[in-house]
């Protein structure tokens, strides 16, 4: 039995991130990390805390990362340059790299050869937001669906590990875990794959650092 | 010589939303979203068809071919709202006969 697992829910306040974390019970996951503490929730759901980071230079990260570390269970870096994606790639403190949802900023900034190079083998991950194929436009969807794919094939090659996450920010954005996987099949990626995605991997990055405060604290 | 018919995949679906859309609109949004993402050739390829939809309960069964399952989950999660309204569809239940569906989901 696989516990499926929803690395980004983005709620605006505590509250609507309580009912993001009962509706995700309710669409069968056993495991949530928000970017808001959550003020309640009635369910048997485990709930981890995320930053997202979004730095424009290398300095600018550098600062924040410092700050992030013992607070929140995960951290994520929006890289909205070069610089900020090779320097994020570099420090251990980073968990996943996440890029731009804008396809004009994203056509000079993504997971290139070099950043993957960098990535390779340091268990960060590279994330897929479903959000992002959910665009109502045809054009958009079209746009992010070519640039992800072109991400994936780096990925794939230098084995960095994907995960695949809902990146809701309201519930009406929330899919059930079999839809997620349905949606990544619009980026050519198999079953078995899409379901490590939401299972396997995020499993693997959440008892990494675990593992990884728990040393820290004792 | 005997001849193997088309094998089927039942999808029984709940609508979330602020209001209960009518069947027309349900069938159209679902068509839109196919068409917009497989095009007419995979519209043809998964051969839709709303086999119900009650609108107090907001459940409704639609059909496709046994190997598109996939095509057809991917544009219902893709579908963001129905006449304007944001709305959402959740997949329930499949099945490869009517009845099994109907029977697993107590229908």
């Amino acid at each position: 039995m696989r516990n499926f697992i929803d690395l980004h829910l983005k709620p605006s306040t505590p509250e609507q991130a309580g009912q993001m974390v009962n509706l995700a019970y309710q669409l069968g996951y056993k495991y949530v990390v928000s970017t808001q503490p959550i003020s309640y929730s009635e369910n048997n759901i485990t709930v981890a805390t995320r930053v997202d980071i979004e730095a424009k230079r290398g300095k600018e990260l550098i600062d924040a990362l410092k700050n992030c570390r013992r607070i929140y269970d995960i951290i994520a870096v929006k890289c909205l340059s070069k610089e900020v994606a090779r320097q994020a790639a570099k420090d251990d403190r980073v968990d996943i790299l996440l890029f731009s949802d804008d396809p004009a900023q994203r056509k000079y900034n993504w997971l290139d050869h070099h950043e993957a190079e960098l990535v390779k083998g340091t268990g960060r991950a590279y994330e897929v937001d479903a959000s992002e194929l959910l665009a109502t436009s045809p054009t958009h969807l079209s746009k992010m669906i070519t640039l992800i794919k072109r991400d994936l094939s780096v990925a794939v090659r230098y084995d960095v590990p994907v995960v695949l996450s809902s990146g809701a920010t309201t519930l009406h954005t929330m899919r059930e875990p079999r839809a997620l996987i349905a949606l990544a099949s619009l980026l050519d990626i198999d079953e078995e794959y899409a379901i490590d995605m939401i299972s396997k991997i995020p499993e693997a990055i959440i008892k990494r650092n675990y593992t990884r405060i728990n040393k820290e604290v004792h | 010589m005997p001849v193997r018919g088309i094998r089927r995949r039942y999808i029984l679906f709940n609508v979330v939303g602020e209001f209960s859309p009518i069947e027309e609109a349900i069938w159209d949004t679902v068509k839109d979203s196919i068409l917009t993402l497989y095009g007419v050739k995979g519209l043809s390829l998964i051969d839709p068809n709303l086999i119900e939809y009650n609108k107090e309960t907001r459940n409704g069964i639609i059909r496709c071919t046994h190997d598109t399952e996939m095509f057809l989950r991917a544009s219902l999660a893709s579908i963001m709202n129905v006449s304007g309204v944001p709305t959402t569809f959740r997949v329930q239940r499949t099945s490869g006969t009517i009845k099994a569906l109907r029977r697993k989901a107590r229908i």
